[in-house]
């Protein structure tokens, strides 16, 4: 009778002590998770600046300038993923364009500050896909370790569910982030 | 090519040398009955070990120097048998690793302006501390390349639990400046890669497709290697005697074809780096270093 209790009480105590471990371990992760994503918004907001940097030497070249403006917005903290993909494709499409703006005008391809700027921007886009990819490895290894057997388990109990992966393909879905300069 | 050496000089040293040794060992075979005839047996060695030496240091300076100078004419070259290695920037990046007990020496340093190519050796001292054994032969490298970047990223071409005890010479365990420990999620890369950064942003933000693609070409060609990647400089350490370039011991084994197919070896390897770093930090290409 004790014996049997003893064992008993050993197999709550390991239960005890797996939970912990992996609530802890579900926590840590999760974490990292929002990290990432705060890292994403900190490279989307460097490089909202430096695009709207590159507008202000850009703009008499710009065709189109109002529906630029419109479409790119300040990045936010707690924004959700599909707002800050949509704005990321936003921000492509205007990098994409602004570094399009150097091969149409060689006068401004030879500014000095046009060029600074077009550097900026490409190593932000670097930054920015960084960030990216740092954010979908860590809700990888997340979800990995959600669906996993006993995981799973404890992370139903205390509502850890998988998360999506970051996509900036929205504004092609929605099409409405056609910019044009 | 060796019209200027004193071949006589060096033939002569040789045998004087190969003579003394000879005589020094019958006498010690025959005249062993006291010290003072032991004495002089011992003395009969210890100057044909002078001569060898001075073979030895002819043969260095005389032959084998001028002959890697003509074909590496930048570069300055250090051959030595007991030089202290000069780990401490290897060390900083966790490109080395030795315990109390082991004694890093470097038998060839290749220097170019700020790049470097090290031999060396591992020696473990024995229990009694008197004697030493070789436990690890490596080469290590310091490429000169800004990639403008803010902090390490150490890259491993093999998993460190899978590395034995005496391969660990060749990296470091842990790196205090990477304690971030890095899975890309490319499966391929991240089974047979280990990344390490001083920050995971800088991990992802350094490893980026191109670059990936470079390591697993670097991987294919050189087999187990580490790099560690700093602003200014990319640390290599790769396991195994004489990479690159093999230092001949003898007159005999010496070859003009060893040394420009060294030289191609290199200047394969700068290529391969170059690009590396020029994935890293999209700069214009380098100019080639190491070239004669």
């Amino acid at each position: 009778m004790i014996i049997g209790l003893i064992v008993l009480l050993l197999i709550l105590v390991i239960v005890i002590l797996g939970f912990i471990k992996i609530s802890n371990n579900l926590k840590r992760l999760n974490t990292s998770v929002e990290q990432a994503k705060a890292d994403i918004e900190i490279y989307m907001v460097k490089r909202y600046d430096v695009i709207m940097n590159s507008m202000n030497v850009v703009k008499e070249f710009i065709k189109h300038e109002d529906e630029v403006f419109s479409k790119l917005t300040q990045i936010r903290q707690g924004m959700n993923l599909e707002e800050l993909g949509l704005q990321a494709s936003i921000q492509e499409e205007a990098g994409r364009g602004l570094l399009a703006l150097g091969e149409a005008y060689p006068e401004l391809k030879s500014q000095a500050v046009f060029v600074q700027l077009q550097t900026q921007l490409e190593d932000q886009n670097e930054h920015y896909a960084a960030a990216k990819r740092a954010y979908n490895s860590n809700v990888s290894r997340y979800n990995q370790t959600v669906v996993v057997f006993p995981n799973s388990i404890v992370a139903s109990m205390l509502g850890f569910k998988e998360l999506p992966f970051f996509k900036d393909e929205y504004a092609t879905v929605k099409k409405d982030a056609d910019i044009k300069f | 090519m060796y019209n200027y050496v004193d071949y006589n000089s060096m033939k002569r040293y040789k045998r004087i040398s190969r003579l003394l040794i000879v005589l020094g060992v019958i006498a010690l075979i025959i005249f062993n009955n006291s010290i003072f005839e032991i004495f002089i047996g011992m003395s009969i060695l210890g100057v044909a070990g002078y001569f060898q030496w001075k073979y030895e240091d002819q043969y260095k300076d005389q032959i084998l120097l001028p002959v890697i100078r003509s074909i590496f004419p930048n570069s300055n070259f250090e051959i030595s048998y007991s030089d202290p290695i000069l780990t401490d920037s290897f060390y900083r990046v966790g490109m080395i690793y030795k315990d109390e007990k082991e004694l890093l020496s470097n038998y060839l340093t290749i220097e170019n302006g700020d790049n470097t190519l090290i031999h060396f050796t591992c020696e473990e001292y024995n229990t009694s501390g008197d004697s030493t054994t070789t436990t690890y032969l490596g080469t290590e490298i310091s490429y000169n390349y800004s990639t403008n970047i803010e902090g390490v990223v150490r890259v491993i071409s093999s998993r460190k639990s899978k590395l034995t005890k005496t391969e660990r010479t060749f990296i470091s365990e842990d790196c205090q400046l990477t304690p971030a420990k890095i899975e890309t999620g490319e499966l391929d890369f991240d089974e047979n890669f280990e990344v390490c950064a001083s920050n995971e942003h800088l991990g992802f933000y350094v490893l980026n497709s191109v670059v990936i693609e470079k390591l697993k070409a670097f991987r294919d060609k050189y087999g187990e290697f580490g790099i560690a990647i700093t602003c200014d400089n990319l640390y290599l350490s790769f396991p195994g005697k004489d990479r690159f370039i093999k230092i001949p011991r003898k007159t005999s084994e010496i070859n003009e074809s060893m040394f420009s197919h060294a030289q191609e070896e290199i200047q394969i390897l700068i290529q391969m780096l170059n690009d590396i770093g020029y994935a890293i930090s999209k700069h214009s290409d380098k100019e080639m270093i190491f070239k004669g």
